[in-house]
């Protein structure tokens, strides 16, 4: 049972942290868009 | 200059609102209805997040060649924004195999790893597409969309050789075919369904980006 509830928190853990990264390179992107226009 | 269009804002959180849910109903379903397997207990459960991301991956590198082929020959930036998307989010499916493969191998074999064909060419596979980026970090911005296409159609040859891997060599431990009963197959289904919609949801998220990259490289001229 442990080697599922791993697999699925690992998963999790995974996706979380690359949705975050996304959410921040959105960011950056977003007010390089602004400084540009500026 | 580019932005955003509404639509593609609202078609995401759409995206995002199905494919959670779905999600959310797989594990659990995963949880209290799929079946124990009598060999390996509840460890086989890691199945139906296996299989869909394996599934997921497949998915995320064709579109990536598909989408190259289509820079090449229209040099239209939106379709390098589609190939570099859907690599990265096939990255993401495929460490997820990577990390519930030898948590299976360990409860179904006995062992962590083994250099069996499967597991060595979808290793090989998610190295190479990682190496699809550090190139592309790499090369000059003038050049960048035009590598970056050639080498998302060479990579292609390794996606025969992982999907047909158990069928070319001897020795592989990995199932060709998996035994399952009803209740299993419609859970595979449901989770399949989920993730692939989840792909979509990660892709259309990472395109965003893309195109407020394009549109600041307007405004530099």
């Amino acid at each position: 049972m442990i080697y599922a509830a791993v697999a699925y928190i690992l998963a999790g853990i995974l996706w979380i942290l690359y949705l975050l990264s996304l959410r921040n390179r959105e960011r950056s992107a977003r007010e390089q868009r602004h400084l540009d226009s500026a | 200059m580019k932005t955003i269009p509404k639509w593609w804002t609202v078609t995401g959180t759409a995206l995002w609102t199905a494919s959670l849910a779905l999600v959310a109903v797989s594990v659990w379903l995963v949880v209290t209805r799929a079946p124990i397997e009598q060999q390996m207990g509840v460890a086989q459960k890691i199945f139906y997040i296996h299989v869909p991301s394996a599934i997921a991956t497949v998915i995320a590198f064709g579109l990536t060649f598909a989408a190259s082929i289509a820079y090449l020959s229209t040099r239209n930036w939106a379709w390098d924004a589609v190939a570099v998307s859907s690599c990265e989010v096939g990255m993401v499916f495929a460490t997820v195999v990577l990390l519930s493969g030898p948590l299976w191998a360990r409860s179904s074999w006995n062992t962590w790893w083994t250099w069996e064909p499967r597991l060595t060419s979808f290793l090989v596979m998610w190295i190479l597409y990682g190496g699809y980026h550090i190139v592309r970090h790499s090369v000059a911005a003038g050049s960048r969309r035009e590598v970056s296409a050639v080498l998302g159609t060479v990579l292609i040859v390794t996606y025969p050789i992982t999907l047909m891997s158990v069928h070319w060599w001897r020795g592989s431990l990995h199932p060709k075919n998996v035994m399952m009963t009803s209740d299993m197959r419609g859970i595979l289904l449901v989770s399949m369904a989920a993730w692939i919609l989840f792909y979509l949801a990660a892709l259309q998220q990472r395109l965003r980006i893309e195109i407020l990259r394009e549109a600041s490289n307007e405004a530099d001229g």
